[in-house]
């Protein structure tokens, strides 16, 4: 199983939705880290647990970015990752739901 | 030829060569820019600020100098500095008869005034009669901001006390921790993650970066008052941006742009949109956030920030834009007289709060 630490292998402190609005967004996190991930995990057959635990926060406009940004700009179908990806959250466990909110609910553009 | 270039003479006659040139650089760097100031017809020395109480208005504030508690009084105070402001007109804002403060209305009074400070309109006061109040009042920052001549990121910081501000709109999740670390030792003794006090902080300064700004498209400025209660173990959050507050950026927006129909679209679903108060209600409570902002994924800040108020993550929730003042904990959501011009959130971090945090945990 691949695994990604949003805490150890992105920031702590994740910020806005953009680039352009500020460091650490959820831009930069899906295409530097989640996109090639995925990629990786679906050339190889494995699963991919992302751990958001042990950062300061999240913003709502980041997790949308980040996950639902993942069906909305065309990088995977919803179908095709759905049961890859697993949310691992001790601290908000609430994110589980909204994140597979995000993914659900987008709508590729 | 190497014992000449190592020699100590040598040494000093390049350290005073470089020196000589370096000087000689600043020179005609300076010359060249005040060369470029005349062409340009810039006064090189800017004439100093001067109070003058003859052209200055008196401007008593309210008894009750707490926006929270006093919402009303206090958009009133502030609309008519707003106006003396638009005006150019010099005031003397009288804070002597108060006989309560909030640092919830100091942040307010406070970026006013450096409103009228950076449009170099002289501006004066008086302070609280009451000692505490008065000791209260130089406790929380007001006067240090206020004189202070260039802003940075999240200029000071002193004890119990925080104001920061954005001087260069992004938002830094990075300076949200440190003020969010910085304010539960002080609650603790040790540093707390609030994830709560970070998602609403996080959305508050996005918010003001992206929908604050007035006509001419410059992102709005926000300060945060960060404070911390000993008495009462809490921590307050005031966040006031001077943008054109909720209601006036939904109906600033063109006729033609996806915005533009959004009336229409809340009437067809029996909302009036000139009954802002119904209209907050309906925004915080995340019933018309993707009609608002014509995009599915878009419009999730202020809902989110209601959202971490219920799963009491943080207390005391009060948001106050254009006319109304919405207190979200004790559902109450009311008309103002007076329209502020701006969007004001306030809320507080107890130890319940953490309680909580760590209740969600256990619960899993």
């Amino acid at each position: 199983m691949l695994k990604i630490s949003i805490a150890n292998d992105f920031s702590v402190t994740p910020g806005p939705r953009l680039k352009k609005e500020g460091s650490f967004s959820g831009e930069a996190f899906r295409e530097s880290i989640l996109v090639p991930r995925i990629n990786e995990a679906l050339h190889s057959n494995e699963k991919l647990e992302i751990n958001l635990d042990g950062t300061a926060g999240y913003g709502t406009s980041f997790l949308e970015e980040a996950f639902g940004g993942l069906i909305r700009k065309g990088h995977f179908l919803y179908s095709s990752i759905s049961n890859l990806i697993i949310i691992i959250t001790d601290e908000e466990p609430y994110l589980k739901e909204d994140i597979t909110h995000y993914m659900s609910h987008a709508e590729p553009n | 030829m190497k014992k000449r270039y190592t020699s100590s003479r040598y040494k000093v006659i390049n350290t005073n060569l470089s020196l000589d040139r370096f000087y000689r650089k600043v020179f005609s760097r300076y010359k060249r820019k005040s060369l470029n100031r005349k062409k340009l017809n810039q006064s090189q020395n800017k004439t100093p600020i001067v109070f003058d109480p003859n052209l200055a208005t008196d401007v008593p504030a309210p008894k009750e100098f707490s926006f929270v508690q006093n919402p009303n009084e206090i958009s009133a105070f502030i609309s008519n500095l707003v106006i003396y402001y638009q005006r150019k007109t010099q005031v003397n804002v009288l804070l002597h008869d108060i006989t309560t403060l909030g640092y919830d209305a100091v942040v307010v009074l406070m970026s006013i005034l450096i409103k009228f400070k950076l449009s170099r309109i002289p501006f004066n006061g008086s302070k609280p009669k009451d000692n505490n109040l008065r000791q209260k009042l130089e406790d929380s920052d007001f006067f240090y901001a206020i004189g202070i001549k260039k802003f940075r990121h999240n200029q000071n910081s002193i004890g119990t006390n925080e104001v920061c501000t954005n001087w260069n709109s992004h938002v830094e999740g990075a300076v949200i921790a440190k003020l969010i670390s910085n304010s539960t030792t002080l609650l603790f003794g040790k540093v707390r993650r609030a994830q709560g006090a970070y998602r609403v902080l996080i959305e508050l300064m996005l918010n003001t970066n992206n929908h604050a700004g007035s006509r001419n498209n410059k992102p709005a400025l926000w300060w945060l008052s960060i404070n911390f209660n000993a008495a009462e173990e809490k921590i307050t959050f005031s966040f006031v941006d001077y943008g054109v507050g909720i209601f006036r950026s939904l109906s600033s927006k063109k006729r033609n742009s996806k915005w533009g129909g959004l009336k229409k679209a809340l009437n067809k679903i029996g909302i009036d949109f000139d009954n802002q108060v119904e209209l907050m209600r309906k925004l915080l409570d995340g019933e018309i956030h993707s009609l608002v902002h014509g995009e599915r994924h878009r419009g999730n800040g202020l809902p989110g920030i209601v959202k971490v108020f219920k799963r009491q993550q943080i207390s005391n929730l009060h948001v106050i834009s254009n006319s109304v003042h919405a207190d979200v904990g004790g559902d109450e959501y009311k008309k103002l007289d007076s329209n502020f011009e701006g969007t004001f959130i306030y809320f507080e971090l107890t130890k319940i709060n953490f309680k909580q945090n760590v209740k969600n945990i256990n619960s899993q």
